[in-house]
């Protein structure tokens, strides 16, 4: 069992380097998950390009926000997400008017609903975009949301 | 279960043959530029950087978070099939490498 486990990291990790090589995966997601780029992105262009590798964003009505449109408290603004992508594997939530706009990356597996329910804070009244990826490609919706008295 | 004593909270609702995992966690989700009322000093920066669930045993959902998501943070997902008395489990980690986690079962 752990000569197995341990073949199938040697050979993760050959394709890993592989595709280094052919400039397909970025140095910075093998070697941490957590996407560091895209967090500390100051606008909401360049958390997108960091979140897509620069793959161009296609607006779909097949993702959902569902949130009201106005915000009392942008400390916890709740939303709803729901993707009838066919094939989503991540949906990532960013909000326009914040210092640092890339909020979160869902990754998903079959087993789950893409769909998510959560609550985000706002740094002030603008855009709340929803990015879905699925089969290497990038869906987004959006909408604006006015806040009465943001956080951040 | 273990989650007597937690702060922290997990509901698992079954739907439709799958079930709604909910989770309400205490944590500051401190943005690292709000400043203290009373000292003035900056508050540091303290946030859940990773989330994930797991299906009896198995991971269903790998969540990277920013400081941006809210203070005191709620999560709900569906997993699509489960059967009485599958053990579902969230677990965090955040900046500071502290790591905790819930777990519930199904009814």
């Amino acid at each position: 069992m752990k000569r197995r486990t341990l073949l199938r990291a040697t050979v993760a990790g050959a394709e890993c380097v592989l595709l280094i090589g052919a400039g397909l995966l970025r140095p910075q997601q093998v070697l941490a998950a957590w996407p560091a780029w895209a967090f500390n992105a100051e606008s909401l262009d360049a958390a997108l390009a960091a979140l897509t590798g620069g793959i161009p964003i296609t607006d779909s009505n097949a993702v959902i926000l569902n949130m009201p449109a106005q915000a009392d408290d942008g400390r916890t603004v709740p939303l709803e997400v729901i993707s009838h992508v066919r094939g989503t594997r991540s949906i990532a939530l960013l909000s326009e008017k914040n210092p640092f706009p890339a909020l979160a990356r869902f990754d998903l597996t079959p087993a789950v609903a893409p769909k998510i329910n959560t609550r985000i804070k706002m740094g002030g009244s603008g855009k709340v975009v929803v990015l879905v990826e699925a089969d290497g490609r990038y869906y987004s919706t959006s909408r604006q949301v006015e806040v009465a008295a943001g956080a951040c | 279960m273990a989650n007597g004593m937690s702060p922290h909270r997990i509901r698992i609702v079954p739907i439709d043959g799958g079930a709604d995992v909910r989770a309400l966690i205490q944590h500051p989700m401190e943005t690292g530029t709000r400043k203290d009322p009373v000292s003035g000093k900056t508050i540091p920066r303290h946030f859940i950087q990773e989330l994930s669930c797991e299906h009896s045993g198995i991971e269903v959902m790998h969540a990277y978070w920013s400081w941006g998501m809210a203070i005191n943070p709620f999560l709900s997902i569906h997993i699509q099939r489960v059967q009485a008395g599958d053990v579902i489990r969230v677990r965090w980690i955040d900046n500071t490498g502290l790591g905790e986690s819930l777990e519930g079962v199904v009814q």
